[in-house]
């Protein structure tokens, strides 16, 4: 027994060893060697100024490019939009901001029916889980989730848990993707239109999301000069009314939910296609300009 | 409670502690804490199906008493029939009764008739199908007088609910599985080591090998009417290598650790895709069950001992019962019709056991005609996989028909976000390994140890799949 105990024992060693070593290389890899998430994008901006700096879902990414707004305002402007972006990821973005000493004049936070949601977005989610312990902002992001001591503390364990996207495969290609986003400021345009995906937005407005609440007392706090708007919607989405709802919010919101009238322009019920992003980038610095 | 999950990872080092430690005064206290532990690694499942278990377990213990006291054959018969009845009535229950009477209602619904079949929709109890053909062993060897009866009911009870092989087997023998569990076992290091690196081989065959494949085969499966020809062909190969790493893995954890507790079980795998020929893939595969059916269904039936229709006859219902056997679906019928189509010409040839011995390889011409003979057995058996993977006989069809006239050969983006060519390079290395190790249990043991069970714990970590956590797949059987 005792030999099984001490064969035992080499076995659990290997296992951490293992563990550790591999937990080792894929951190470094990913955080000193990769550049390809829309977080190290918004990372790699540190201690850069913008006049405009737009955040929210992927109704940003999609939506907002940045170069437009620059060549018809003559200003410098930013898109810090992630996919299926929530008010945590939000209120996160915010925060790393200014971690990140990144400064503007502006911020524009685009919310929607997401407002009611306290959930995270998964694209955050994994971007930046290699970094979980690189600041406590990121850190905190994770509290919520059930496995949070491992996900921060076991050795590997956030790799295999997420191994469809941050294993092996994916370490090795991300070592040679590069950075889209650097090349039009984080706009992503999307193609084509006609699809037939139509969206509902909330019957109600959830008052107590703590995200929102904590957004709000983040951008007071830090005395940010800040505007709330609502990307256009195509026009058979179900339950407007909840957009007039969600304008109560606020103390400034601009209001573009009607502003582009054509389906053609829409990808989907709920993004605009290329067209219709230059369209409304084009409408969004003439109100800009108009203020 | 799976083997691959961390609630495993804990159950099994207490049990094992209180086995050796606290529990090891005798042979009775050794089973009762197994039973316990069997009793509570069962109703993680489902405890109410535990009396299920309990009921099977006391049946065969009286009735096997009861037939062997017995004084006249009429008697024995009765228990023996009585019992088979009982077992054989709850897996029907359970198992088969939604697919007769639907099957029943299609075929008035083909005459014309219109009929609401009466469904009980009744969850399936897991290893409902192990534990009842290991407690029918047991009365018909009673009933045979091969064995005695067993007094013990401890005993017997651990007979049957053996928590290693409940839920999926190997299906054991009273002659082989009683005599261990009826003496007190001693601690022996070489088989617990044995059992250690038996586990982590199941392990890596299960989430490395399995997991990765069902990613590929379901997103090729699911979508088959979209695939080319090279995907379809992929994603078949790759449910075959799901359901042998899912299987033989799963029997590589049993067996692995009941040699933790001392306790041998029988063998249900022995690397079955270098099989020779269809004969031989059967004599490799799910081994525990093959040997259950040519010893309790085939020699009774007469087996090869009347003429060649007797023999092509018990050969088609070995194989139409052992396909009826994984699941109430026309699709597991015709996976056990077609092996036995693939089998027929050996049965007529007289060359059913013509591959009995080691593969000997050489630079000669009969190692290339061996090796051709593997990739041919390899086919037959791919391709009735795709029935026994298919949701239905036409869907199978579909798959199949659209693989050879598709001819198209290129790399296809699969819906689970890779490429359907990717995984073949693993499969390739995991071919190569059980290749050189086919004269082994497993391939850690041997020299450097040590390095091969740190690359397979490396493998484990970094190319097992965790994300989309998949149980065993003859759970469900």
């Amino acid at each position: 027994m005792k030999n099984f105990f001490f064969f035992s024992l080499k076995i659990l060693f290997v296992f951490i060893s293992v563990s550790f070593l591999l937990e080792t290389i894929y951190t470094f890899l990913y955080v000193e060697k990769t550049n390809y998430s829309k977080f190290q994008f918004i990372k790699n901006q540190q201690n850069k100024k913008y006049d405009y700096i737009f955040y929210g879902s992927s109704r940003v990414v999609n939506h907002i490019d940045p170069k437009i707004i620059d060549s018809s305002l003559d200003r410098t402007s930013v898109n810090f939009g992630v996919m299926d972006a929530k008010p945590k990821d939000i209120l996160t973005l915010l925060k790393l901001s200014k971690f990140y000493n990144i400064k503007s004049d502006s911020i524009f936070i685009q919310t929607d029916y997401y407002y009611n949601s306290t959930g995270r977005s998964n694209f955050l989610y994994l971007d930046m889980l290699p970094f979980i312990n690189e600041n406590n902002i990121i850190k905190s992001y994770y509290y919520d989730e059930k496995d949070y001591l491992f996900l921060a503390y076991f050795p590997f364990y956030k790799y295999s848990k997420n191994g469809s996207k941050l294993g092996l495969r994916d370490l090795l290609a991300s070592l040679f993707r590069k950075n889209e986003f650097e090349k039009t400021n984080g706009y992503i345009p999307l193609n084509g239109s006609g699809n037939s995906w139509q969206r509902e937005l909330p019957k109600s407005v959830f008052y107590d999301n703590k995200f929102n609440k904590e957004t709000l007392l983040f951008l007071d706090a830090n005395s940010l000069n800040f505007v709330f708007f609502i990307a256009p919607l195509r026009n058979d989405t179900k339950n407007i009314s909840f957009v007039s709802k969600l304008k109560r919010q606020y103390s400034t919101f601009w209001d573009f939910s009607a502003s582009i009238s054509n389906p053609k322009m829409f990808k989907n019920g709920y993004h605009l296609n290329d067209v219709g992003a230059q369209q409304f980038s084009l409408q969004f610095s003439n109100k800009i300009k108009n203020n | 409670m799976f083997f691959n999950s961390l609630s495993f990872a804990i159950f099994l080092p207490i049990v094992f502690l209180l086995y050796w430690f606290v529990f090891n005064k005798n042979k009775t206290t050794q089973n009762t804490l197994l039973i316990v532990a069997s009793y509570y690694f069962y109703s993680c499942w489902d405890w109410r199906f535990l009396f299920l278990l309990v009921f099977s377990t006391l049946l065969d213990y009286f009735s096997a008493i009861m037939m062997e006291n017995s004084t006249t054959d009429k008697k024995r018969k009765f228990w023996l029939w009585l019992t088979i009845g009982i077992n054989l009535g709850f897996l029907g229950i359970f198992k088969y009764y939604d697919f007769f009477a639907q099957s029943f209602a299609d075929l008035l619904h083909g005459f014309g008739f219109q009929t609401n079949p009466v469904l009980l929709k009744l969850i399936l109890p897991v290893g409902i199908s192990f534990y009842t053909f290991h407690g029918l062993s047991y009365v018909i060897d009673i009933y045979y007088k091969r064995i005695t009866a067993e007094r013990n009911f401890v005993d017997y009870s651990l007979f049957v609910s053996y928590f290693p092989l409940l839920v999926a087997g190997p299906i054991e023998r009273a002659t082989h599985l009683l005599p261990q569990v009826k003496i007190k076992r001693h601690f022996n290091f070489e088989k617990a080591k044995e059992g250690v690196y038996q586990i982590i081989w199941g392990l890596v065959k299960k989430v490395v090998i399995a997991d990765s494949c069902a990613t590929y085969a379901n997103a090729v499966f699911d979508n088959y009417e979209s695939m080319n020809s090279l995907s379809l062909m992929l994603g078949a190969v790759y449910f075959a290598f799901q359901i042998y790493g899912d299987f033989s893995g799963y029997s590589d954890i049993a067996l692995g650790t009941s040699k933790l507790f001392g306790i041998d079980l029988l063998k249900n795998f022995n690397y079955p895709y270098f099989s020779r020929d269809i004969a031989e893939f059967w004599r490799r595969w799910h081994i525990s069950l093959s040997s259950w059916f040519r010893d309790y269904l085939y020699i009774p039936l007469g087996g090869s001992q009347g003429g060649m229709w007797m023999k092509v006859r018990n050969t088609f219902i070995i194989f139409l019962v052992s396909g009826f056997w994984h699941g109430a679906n026309w699709t597991f019928i015709v996976w056990g019709l077609l092996n036995a189509i693939y089998f027929l010409p050996l049965l007529l040839q007289n060359k059913n056991r013509s591959n009995m011995g080691e593969i000997e390889m050489g630079w000669n011409a009969n190692s290339l005609k061996t090796i051709l003979n593997i990739l041919g057995t390899f086919v037959l058996t791919t391709i009735a996989w795709i029935f026994f993977r298919a949701k239905s006989i036409s869907e199978a069809i579909g798959y199949i028909q659209k693989m050879v006239t598709d001819f198209h050969f290129n790399t296809q983006y699969l819906n689970n976000e890779r490429y359907n060519i990717e995984l073949l390079l693993l499969i390739l290395v995991f071919v190569g390994v059980e290749w050189f190790n086919r004269s082994k249990v497993e391939p850690l043991s041997g020299k450097a140890s040590w390095v091969k069970v740190t690359l397979a714990i490396m493998a484990l970590l970094a190319l097992g799949v965790y994300s989309d956590y998949k149980e065993f797949i003859y759970f469900q059987f």
